[in-house]
């Protein structure tokens, strides 16, 4: 006993020493990430460090996501929108070298040049012509065709310190993994423990306001139910997504603000309208999903309210246009002669007019009188909404004498039968950006990540306007026609844009959310949250925010778990001097 | 070890006098066997393992992609640094090549030398499910014997009824339980040990405080797995002490004069313990697999979930290299288990 005391006291002596603890922030993190090498990193926990630690040339705003400045102070370019100059704040890396414009032509460069390097990095930089530094605060990005300023701001690749990263060898496959990392960010990171936490401190020669916390940690649950366990123990400051189910246990702990926050999301339901690959027609989807007045018609069927209310409890704001609400620049609501509101009759109605008429058994048959209208529903078996959702569908859908057969799947199975066609219906959800470029492109002809594969015409024809048109304000008409394309002609019928479920401590002052005003704090796009993170104001019990180091449980704990341990030696001991003497008999 | 082999020898009297049988020639083609046996078995895994894993559904190259601008040619280009273009018979020897001259290859997801990525987690897993091991067996072969001697007894039913119960339960929910109990506190309990990973962010010091560091990171995990496995090793014992218990060398035993404690823990035990060995020897070759579960709850920076995420992709490369290292050791120690029989059963030298 006397020894457990002892070893009690070794550990607190230089714990409770240490009153200087620094300030410390912890964020629950659902994944380790997948590199630090941002040329090579794609894992959402990887591109969170790199907006942090790397500050790019551009940012999005925490307002409205419209396009400010990061590495650069001032912009311009030419009217043809093919000649872009940016000038560059006055900035220093964390070593103390000055960040230059050098830095930004070796960072595109290397992207545009070396393969390895641009694998990670997407298609943004495919229409570039050339990244030219005139002096060594201005850089010229001149591209090959005119580009929408959005599209040129939205380029929020991490500029890299080309002192540190010309020494390497491989830049496109090199792990980065000499902490400190230098970078221009308000924290650089300074240690990785595999699978279990990245630690980032201070960037002392960050140029923006210095940060109000010393070290920002982004712990890592396997587990969300232990990370919601953590914030209520108080070991995790944030956690950035929870369930419905977790969420709510939060409502009534007062050390804990829970919230809903807008996010960038959207789930759909997507038809197989007749999939093709090169022009050759693949699969086996139903034939009869290639008519529109088909797709119409199931649009009617689809009760969007009772979804958001039933599937998703309630956290999600009701589908419409194809880029979610988040984007309020984008965003397309349909105008009360296109909606499409959850009316049966109407839509049994539609499908008479349409030819599809019951059978004897009750279920429709294609004009002709062949196949019975039969629809495989895939959804993800790892998504536990997608099974109350198959149920309702499965359930509207056979009031119009359409049968569904709902197949949960693995994600992977999943993406294998959409690819080869062969489906006829299936759940899906994307992410959009800033700017809606990607998003849209999605469902054109030729996309190469399509799951829907719709092939329209007018639809690839607005795209292609869109993607040249400097003038904001035609470039928004042209989305928001694309949005409408999409709703009318129904090759996929956005359902909801789901909540992001939040809680933080509230030893610490509200984090900053993009967009305002109901927007996420962590997993922006951009460091807003993170830069304004800072404890609560006096008198807000901001008791918990500087925990310092092992408290009175962790004290008692590591004191009963040696206790036990020295017990079982005296019990082992005693023992032996049994057996010793049971021998000597 | 000699405390076993002494008494055992002793109480079968026969296999001092086992005679011409027990000549080293027996002995070595046992032990050729038995190695032999393995040799193939883990030739076999590693060419299953190749083509095992590509029957997964799942592109690697669509799944990595999926909802992050690429062109065509950027995917083709992935495919070909993956080597995933090449025909089938090619990567097949490239893969022998590699597992030959131990390099596994480098994981589609995070780019760097899979034996490196198996190096880094499966410390934490052996130390984690090998100190699990060793209390459970510590736990669970004293209290099957135990019980076995007072059979019917409250004592007897009591160990086999709790450890039934918790053998039962889901380790899922009994870690979760654990964790909300003791790592979060309840009520007037505070939250007396860590609920993830290994370490804490905020201990420095020297080797002593860090390894008590871990050691408190172990506490919850740990008994989760005890808790859950000790009854294997209970029943086990208990029933082969049952067999034991009617035996003539212990009523030769008791004649001699000895205590009851010391018949059982003499005589009794080392035969008992036989059936024990093989049951634990097979759970050693189980350990680097690992306690998925609980190091999914404790998020343990182990093996275990690590195979399960790579199975998302499929990370072909990683999944090879995983199945090949669980399968080796569930095969060394069958090996060892079949070697370590004729170390302490004097009958099998005998035959």
């Amino acid at each position: 006993m006397a020894l457990a005391l002892a070893l009690v006291g070794a550990v607190a002596g230089p714990r409770t020493a240490n009153a200087a603890d620094p300030v410390r922030f912890r964020i629950a993190s659902t994944q380790p990430p997948d590199s630090f090498n941002p040329f090579l990193g794609t894992f959402l926990s990887s591109t969170e460090l790199f907006r942090i630690v790397y500050t790019p040339l551009m940012a999005a705003s925490a307002k409205d996501y419209s396009p400010e400045g990061g590495l650069a102070e001032s912009w311009s370019s030419n009217d043809a929108g093919t000649q872009w100059t940016f000038k560059l704040r006055d900035a220093k890396w964390s070593d103390g070298q000055p960040v230059t414009a050098e830095d930004v032509v070796w960072t595109f460069t290397t992207i545009m040049t070396d393969p390895d390097a641009g694998a990670g990095n997407g298609s943004s930089f495919d229409s570039y012509q050339s990244v030219t530094a005139t002096d060594a605060r201005t850089v010229v990005i001149t591209t090959k065709v005119p580009l929408p300023s959005q599209v040129m701001f939205s380029n929020e690749t991490p500029i890299l310190p080309k002192h540190v990263w010309d020494g390497k060898k491989t830049p496109g496959t090199d792990t980065n993994t000499d902490f400190p990392m230098v970078g221009s960010g308000p924290f650089v990171v300074t240690e990785y423990q595999t699978d279990q936490f990245v630690r980032l401190q201070r960037n002392a020669n960050y140029y923006g306001d210095a940060p109000k916390v010393d070290e920002l940690v982004f712990t890592y649950f396997k587990d969300t139910d232990a990370a919601a366990q953590a914030l209520i123990k108080g070991d995790v400051d944030l956690v950035p997504d929870m369930t419905a189910a977790q969420y709510q246990s939060l409502q009534d702990n007062s050390d804990v603000v829970a919230r809903e926050a807008t996010g960038r999301r959207f789930g759909e339901l997507t038809f197989n309208p007749g999939a093709k690959k090169d022009g050759k027609e693949i699969g086996d989807g139903h034939p009869a999903l290639r008519d529109v007045k088909v797709r119409q018609a199931l649009h009617y069927a689809i009760d969007i309210p009772t979804i958001v209310d039933k599937v998703m409890s309630g956290y999600a704001a009701p589908g419409g246009g194809y880029i979610p609400p988040a984007f309020a620049n984008w965003a397309w609501t349909p105008d009360d002669a296109t909606r499409v509101s959850f009316d049966l009759a109407k839509a049994n109605q539609l499908l008479d007019e349409a030819g599809y008429a019951k059978g004897a058994d009750g279920i429709r048959r294609m004009p002709d009188g062949s196949n019975p209208l039969k629809f495989r529903l895939l959804g993800h078996s790892t998504t536990a909404s997608e099974a109350p959702l198959s149920d309702y569908i499965k359930g509207w859908f056979g009031e119009l004498g359409i049968t569904v057969e709902p197949q949960l799947v693995s994600n992977a199975s999943l993406n294998d039968q959409i690819a080869v066609g062969k489906f006829d219906m299936a759940f899906s959800g994307w992410s959009a950006n800033a700017d809606p470029d990607f998003i849209l492109s999605i469902q054109t002809c030729d996309s190469d990540s399509s799951d829907t594969f719709y092939c329209d015409a007018a639809y690839d024809k607005l795209y292609a306007e869109q993607g040249r048109e400097t003038d904001e304000a035609k470039r928004k008409q042209l989305v928001a026609d694309m949005q409408r394309n999409l709703y009318v002609n129904a090759p996929v019928i956005t359902l909801y844009y789901p909540k992001q479920l939040e809680a933080q401590r509230a030893s610490w002052a509200p984090l900053v959310r993009q967009p305002q005003p109901d927007g996420v704090t962590s997993r922006q796009q951009g460091r807003w949250g993170i830069m304004s993170i800072a404890p609560a104001a006096a008198g807000d019990g901001a008791g918990g925010a500087q925990d310092d180091g092992l408290g009175t449980g962790t004290l008692i704990g590591i004191g009963a778990l040696v206790a036990i341990v020295g017990a079982g030696g005296v019990l082992f001991a005693l023992r032996r001097g049994r057996r010793n003497r049971a021998d000597t008999e | 070890m000699t405390a076993v082999r002494t008494s055992t020898e002793v109480a079968t009297p026969a296999a001092s006098s086992s005679g011409p049988g027990s000549s080293a020639p027996e002995v070595l083609r046992r032990v050729a066997t038995s190695v032999g046996g393995g040799v193939i078995s883990f030739v076999l895994v590693i060419l299953v393992g190749f083509f095992l894993f590509r029957l997964l559904p799942g592109d690697p190259v669509q799944t990595m992609t999926r909802g992050r601008e690429v062109s065509a040619d950027q995917i083709s280009q992935l495919r070909g640094d993956l080597g995933l273009d090449l025909p089938l018979p090619l990567q097949f020897g490239r893969y022998l090549v590699g597992v030959v001259t131990g390099d596994l290859g480098q994981s589609f997801q995070f780019r760097v030398p899979v034996t490196e990525i198996i190096g880094e987690r499966i410390g934490p897993t052996l130390l984690l499910t090998g100190t699990a091991m060793i209390l459970a067996v510590a736990l669970g072969v004293p209290l099957g014997g135990r019980a076995a001697w007072r059979r019917g007894s409250v004592f007897d039913k009591l160990s086999v009824g709790v450890s039934l119960t918790l053998w039962s339960v889901p380790t899922f929910w009994l870690a979760l339980i654990l964790l909300m109990t003791f790592g979060v506190g309840v009520g007037p309990l505070p939250g007396l040990f860590p609920v993830n990973g290994m370490r804490s962010d905020d201990v420095t010091g020297g080797w002593f405080v860090r390894a008590l560091d871990v050691a408190h990171h172990m506490v919850l995990p740990v008994i989760t797995i005890v808790a859950v496995i000790y009854a294997q090793f209970l029943l086990v014992m208990r029933s082969s002490m049952l067999e034991e218990l009617g035996s003539d060398y212990l009523t030769t035993a008791r004649a001699k004069g000895l205590r009851e404690a010391l018949v059982r823990r003499r005589h009794a035990t080392p035969n008992a313990l036989l059936p024990t060995v093989t049951l634990i020897m097979l759970h050693i070759g189980g350990l680097v697999t690992g306690a998925i579960t609980t190091e999914y709850v404790f998020s343990w920076p182990g093996l275990g979930s690590l195979t399960a995420d790579a199975l998302l992709v499929p990370d072909l490369p990683l999944l090879q290299g995983t199945f090949i290292v669980f399968s080796g050791c569930v095969i060394a120690a069958n090996v060892l288990a079949d070697l370590l029989y004729v170390v302490l059963d004097p009958r099998v030298r005998a035959r």
